[in-house]
């Protein structure tokens, strides 16, 4: 655990200004669908903010809501369909309640968002020079070759060799990494404040993960931007992080700075995360090791979701639902005994 | 071999066998002598005719001949127009009407409905089969599926009387028919460009409800793009591959809905001629008439797949080698 | 929006046609059934050939609509000189409509070429015994001869089409797309596939004339022959007031038209007739040769019924033409309709021993002819009606279908078939009617009209070949006793005479005979 407090502040330093004013604060989100099985809650009142510059991670297993609640962020889920309460501030207003128009000024200009399958993400049958520099001459009325300009600029950036000459390639030209790097590039045309990474790592293999994630790091600083990276890979939020959200059935479990989180857990989920990995990069698809799985979102246990994979689980459990409760500074969590566990882990 | 020579040779070769099927089955309907003069011509009138028309010649002979001279342009000469009945060495220039010149003079007015009529289903099918597709279950939805599936089960020929009765007849509109202004070919072609209005609407929406669920319709959302144009490039250029099929076969229902339509609006083009030399049982005109109609088709099928090579940047025209 | 948009276009395009038919408003449109195949001069012999060109290229004579006999067009008197000749007086002063005079050398030149045996033009139907040849006599007279006696030289000479001298010997390929003739309309263009118009002729002859044809002088500026093949599209044409005057309507049009404003619906007799050749004398089933069987087929008919199912038709009065022509019996009534006194012809034959096992009588209609399915199914069920088992079939003739081929009938028989077709009478005169429908062929040499009979009787023959030298008065009688012959002989069935129809706009008035020429001198206002 010390190998990786130490890895964590050699990347990140101490540029983060604790005390300024976050530049995105989520108070009590909940993001609701109608499924032939019943309403279901995807994401359940999360609240978190990021300041300038800071690199909040996301964890949590498959299904807990990660990507429908940034989603609902980036105004790419909607009401209706969805049921969408609560409030995203940016500079103090609420976008969540802004009118089409002005949310889709946002997007891009103050924040943008990559996704995990970048293959997927890209038009197959447009040129990757197209793709980078379109929004840029739309949106900023740029002749086409200045938008081409700006495309090779940003492929200079992100590190794709002989830009220029690759414009007119396609996606499937691309390897997986290039293609992330490509969606990067794409992401950075209108210079976001706000970068949402949606496990940008988790399709390619071990070496360009880590190229993506320097990579990530790199623009995020040159650009004093905030990056929000959603991640399976506790190894990658420890390393890059500065805050981490844990999310369990759509819920917050805990949030905290890394070093928290780290030496002191407070929830049991969280534990069982950190006991159950084995190495510094460990996945979280392997930690199958916490007994039991997941509970489908139609059918949420009564009381505390975890209960049935807690090992710390009491009657009150099954009662009372534990609501996120501050235990310190920067650290919340929400389970009912989250003072003793952490008071426990500290003595470790 | 590139692809694209490739696949004009299987073009070439399909033609051959329409031009060797034309022949053989126009010789197969009977002597042409009789079909010109009728069963009760006298019988020296008869040779008179086979021997102008040089019908006395061994059968292989004579298809060597009309495959030599479909290579030159020659696709013959009228049964009917002019003046085919005499000796050709009796008259200087010509000897009848020649086929290739009744085909020539009447295929620009088909290709010009057909482009008026498909070209405007297009660009309505494509308008409507968007908006359904981003308003999905809305009252636009629902109104492009009746007028689309109205569309595809009207009969052309009936659409065609109505369309007269309603606007020639009862509004004044436009004419019944006939051929000249820019407005002679709106009621024709709006006959002729219903159907392919329909499933091309059809087809659009539900490939635009495919591909508007595809994540790099998210991706270029999140990047800020306007939603029209991440429906009318992004969506619909990859939503253009079944598009692009489905208009194929609809050309090919076009050509022959053509002959119908042309026939009810008295419009000069291949079809009506088709429908003239069958009732004339003029053969050379009807035969020139179907091997225009066939290469039509032929050429619409080759243009379909060089456009599918455009769209689908996977499949380029060199690299389709299997 | 995009719909305010495309109203607005229709209604431009609404405005814009209004702007042209105004423009065009002299024109006097006409919705014809068929393209004309070619423009030339022979193609005047039959209306359906080139409808309207009438109006462009004349004849020497010509029939008068009203009286059905003959009169003067660019030939003012003619004379029969003998069996072989005809002699014409052409009209002084008449000019084509390049310049060219109208004399005897062009109209001699004229008559050759569209007669002429290596032309092999379609006239050739209507060729007589011999050839034809013109021989000038002097500027204004011209002597038709035939090789053979040919007693219907008038009738020849008023289906030949006078035409451009200069045009036939220097630009004969024009001749068969851009006609020059004599008459009051001058060709102006043919739009392929669509129309042809002609355009008023200032010069024509018939503005001066005291003898002239038709019943006043056409003043259209232009006429305009617009080609449909739909009944229904030439219909909308005059429901839409487009056309001046529809040719060949349905007869569910004509029925409409009366309810309808606007225009309206004339019709009379045409040369069109359709009968039921049954077999007879040619290989026939040699039942169908007993007099009792074939009366009993003829009375089971009821002919009020199938000129019902025909629409504009009427019954025939016992022969194939109608009262106009030379050798109409008057005397003569249409077969009864009495399927009682049928049904015991028929008992009668069986209890004499003819024996109808296995007879079957074949209706077989052809395609070419109007309302053929229903006509072969009623035919067919009255006949069975009385007792005779019949099998009703439709095919398509010409092509090459050996079953309407005389020269295959061998192979088929014996034959119990009757053949149910439109034809048309090309004269004001049985003698063609005659030969082609009832002259016994010569399978030896089946060339000639005459191949279409079954009947083969040598005292008619002889008779028949007798009358057809004939002219006049005598001609007439003989040919009224040979109907009389052949009616009391049950040998063909004359199941309806077509009437022909148009629809006529309100406001004019149209005349027209058996002939049924298509001419704007026939067309007149009133109000
Ligand atoms: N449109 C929708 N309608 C109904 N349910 C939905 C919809 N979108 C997401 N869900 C549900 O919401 C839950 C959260 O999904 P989400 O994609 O946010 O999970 P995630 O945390 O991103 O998981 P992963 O790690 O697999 O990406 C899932 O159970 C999913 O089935
Ligand atoms: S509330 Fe109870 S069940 Fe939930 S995590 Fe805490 S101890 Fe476990
Ligand atoms: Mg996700």
């Amino acid at each position: 655990m010390n190998a990786m407090t130490e890895a964590r502040t050699r990347v990140t330093g101490d540029r983060v200004d604790v005390s300024a004013a976050p530049i995105m604060s989520v108070e009590g989100l909940s993001v609701g669908f109608d499924t032939p099985h019943g309403p279901v809650q995807a994401v359940d009142n999360v609240s978190w903010s990021i300041r300038k510059g800071e690199t909040l991670g996301i964890i949590g297993e498959s299904g807990s809501g990660k990507s429908v609640g940034l989603e609902t962020i980036m105004g790419l889920i909607t009401s209706p369909p969805a049921r969408i309460s609560g409030q995203v501030l940016l500079d103090g207003q609420d976008i969540l309640s802004m009118p089409q128009r002005q949310r889709r000024q946002l997007r891009g200009d103050r924040m943008a968002m990559i996704f995990q399958d970048a293959l997927a993400a890209l038009n197959p049958s447009l040129t990757i020079g197209t793709q980078i520099s379109e929004v840029y001459r739309i949106r900023r009325g740029a002749s086409r070759q200045a938008a081409l300009d700006k495309a090779v600029e940003l492929m200079d950036q992100v590190k794709i060799p002989s830009a220029r000459s690759r414009l007119k390639a396609y996606p499937h030209e691309f390897s997986g990494g290039m293609c992330q790097r490509v969606m990067i590039a794409m992401a950075l045309a209108m210079d976001p404040e706000i970068l949402i990474a949606d496990e940008p790592t988790t399709a390619l293999d071990v070496t360009v993960q880590r190229q993506i994630m320097d990579l990530l790091q790199e623009v995020r600083r040159e650009r004093g931007m905030s990056l929000i990276l959603v991640t399976h890979d506790l190894g990658v939020v420890a390393e890059c992080a500065d805050r981490a959200v844990v999310m369990y059935s759509g819920r917050m479990a805990e949030t905290a700075t890394m070093r928290d989180l780290f030496r002191t857990p407070s929830h049991p989920y969280t534990r069982a995360l950190l006991q159950a990995m084995p190495r510094v990069d460990a996945r979280l698809e392997r930690l199958q090791a916490i007994p039991g799985t997941p509970p489908t979102l139609s059918h949420i246990p009564s009381g505390c979701a975890f209960r049935p994979r807690c090992t710390f689980a009491q009657p009150r459990c099954a009662e009372e639902k534990p609501e996120l409760r501050m235990l310190a500074a920067e650290h919340s969590a929400a389970c009912h005994f989250a003072e003793a566990i952490r008071e426990e882990t500290s003595h470790d | 071999m590139p692809y694209l020579v490739r696949r004009a040779g299987h073009s070439a070769i399909m033609l051959l066998v329409v031009v060797s099927f034309v022949f053989f089955a126009g010789r197969m309907i009977g002597d042409p002598a009789i079909v010109m003069l009728g069963a009760s011509a006298s019988d020296t009138a008869l040779e008179q005719l086979r021997n102008n028309l040089g019908l006395n010649d061994p059968l292989l002979m004579q298809y060597f001949r009309y495959v030599g001279g479909l290579v030159q342009g020659d696709l013959g000469v009228s049964f009917r127009y002019g003046f085919a009945q005499m000796p050709a060495e009796r008259f200087m220039d010509g000897g009848g009407t020649p086929v290739m010149g009744l085909v020539l003079a009447r295929l620009p007015q088909t290709l010009y409905l057909a482009a008026v009529a498909l070209g405007g289903a297009l660009a309505l099918a494509l308008v409507m089969g968007c908006l359904a597709a981003m308003y999905p279950r809305s009252w636009i939805d629902h109104l492009v599926n009746v007028l689309s599936l109205a569309s595809v089960s009207v009969v052309q020929f009936w659409l065609g009387l109505v369309l007269i009765v309603l606007f020639a007849v009862h509004l004044g509109w436009l004419p019944t028919g006939g051929y000249g202004s820019w407005y002679h070919v709106i009621l024709p072609a709006l006959a002729l460009g219903a159907r392919p209005l329909g499933r091309v609407a059809q087809v659009t929406r539900s490939a635009m409800l495919d591909e508007m669920a595809r994540p790099y319709v998210a991706a270029a959302r999140a990047k800020g793009l306007p939603e029209h144009r991440i429906v009318s490039v992004h969506a619909l250029k990859n939503a253009g591959i079944p598009v692009v099929t489905i208009t194929g076969d609809e050309l090919v229902q076009l050509v022959t809905g053509a002959i119908l339509v042309e026939t009810v609006f008295g419009w000069p083009g291949i079809g009506h001629l088709l429908v003239e030399a069958l009732n004339n049982r003029d053969l050379p005109v009807l035969q020139g008439a179907i091997l225009a109609v066939a290469t039509l088709v032929i050429v619409v099928n080759l243009l379909v797949d060089i456009t599918y090579t455009y769209l689908n940047p996977k499949v380029s025209l060199s690299s389709r080698e299997n | 929006m995009k719909t305010r948009q495309t109203a607005l276009a229709i209604t431009l395009a609404g405005v814009l046609a209004g702007v042209t038919s105004l423009a065009l408003a002299d024109t006097f449109v006409v919705a014809v059934p068929q393209e004309p195949q070619d423009l030339a001069a022979q193609g005047i012999y039959k209306e359906i050939n080139a409808p309207g060109l009438r109006n462009v290229i004349e004849p020497l004579i010509m029939m008068d609509a009203d009286s059905g006999d003959y009169v003067p067009v660019l030939a003012q008197d003619w004379e029969v000189i003998d069996d072989t000749s005809l002699r014409l007086h052409l009209r002084e002063g008449v000019v084509f409509h390049d310049g060219t005079p109208m004399d005897a050398e062009a109209v001699a030149t004229s008559i050759e070429f569209v007669w002429d045996q290596e032309n092999a033009f379609t006239i050739q139907e209507y060729a007589g015994p011999g050839r034809i040849s013109a021989e000038v006599e002097d500027d204004l007279t011209v002597v038709v001869h035939s090789s053979e006696p040919d007693p219907m030289l008038d009738f020849r000479m008023s289906l030949t089409g006078i035409t451009s001298q200069d045009q036939i010997e220097n630009n004969p390929s024009a001749h068969f797309t851009q006609p020059l003739g004599t008459g009051p309309y001058a060709f102006e263009d043919w739009d392929q596939g669509s129309s042809w118009s002609a355009v008023r002729n200032d010069d024509w002859w018939g503005r001066a004339a005291d003898d002239v044809y038709g019943q006043n002088i056409p003043d259209y500026d232009r006429v305009r022959f617009e080609f449909r093949t739909e009944s229904s599209s030439r219909m909308a044409m005059i429901m839409a007031g487009e056309a001046d005057i529809v040719v060949s309507p349905q007869s569910s049009d004509c029925e409409r038209a009366e309810r309808l404003d606007g225009f309206s619906c004339v019709t009379g007799p045409s040369s069109q007739y359709i009968y039921g050749r049954l077999d007879y004398s040619l290989f026939a089933d040699e039942r169908l040769e007993d007099p009792r069987i074939r009366a009993a087929i003829f009375h089971a008919l009821s002919y009020e019924g199938l000129a019902d199912i025909l629409g504009l038709a009427s019954v025939p009065q016992g022969q194939l033409g109608t009262p106009d022509m030379t050798g109409f019996n008057d005397a003569l009534e249409q077969y009864a309709s009495d399927p009682q006194r049928s049904m015991e012809l028929v008992q009668q034959a069986q209890a004499d021993g003819v024996n109808l096992n296995g007879l079957r009588v074949e209706v077989m209609g052809r395609d070419d002819t109007p309302r053929i399915g229903e006509l072969v199914e009623a035919i067919g069920a009255m006949i069975e009606a009385v007792g005779i088992p019949t099998r009703q079939n439709v095919q398509t003739p010409a092509v090459a279908n050996p079953r309407f081929r005389i020269s295959e009938y061998k192979a088929e028989a014996p034959r119990a078939m009757m053949q149910v077709h439109v034809k048309e009478n090309p004269a004001p005169d049985f003698g063609l009617n005659l030969h082609s429908n009832y002259a016994c062929p010569d399978l030896d040499d089946p060339s000639g009209v005459s191949r279409s009979s079954v009947f083969c009787d040598e005292e008619f023959d002889e008779r028949l070949h007798e009358a057809l030298t004939l002219i006049g008065e005598e001609r007439h009688e003989a040919m009224q006793e040979l109907n009389a012959f052949l009616h009391e002989r049950y040998v063909i069935i004359p199941l309806a005479l077509l009437d022909r129809a148009y629809l006529v706009r309100d406001g004019l008035d149209l005349t027209f005979g058996p002939d049924g020429r298509f001419l704007l001198a026939n067309v007149t206002q009133s109000d």
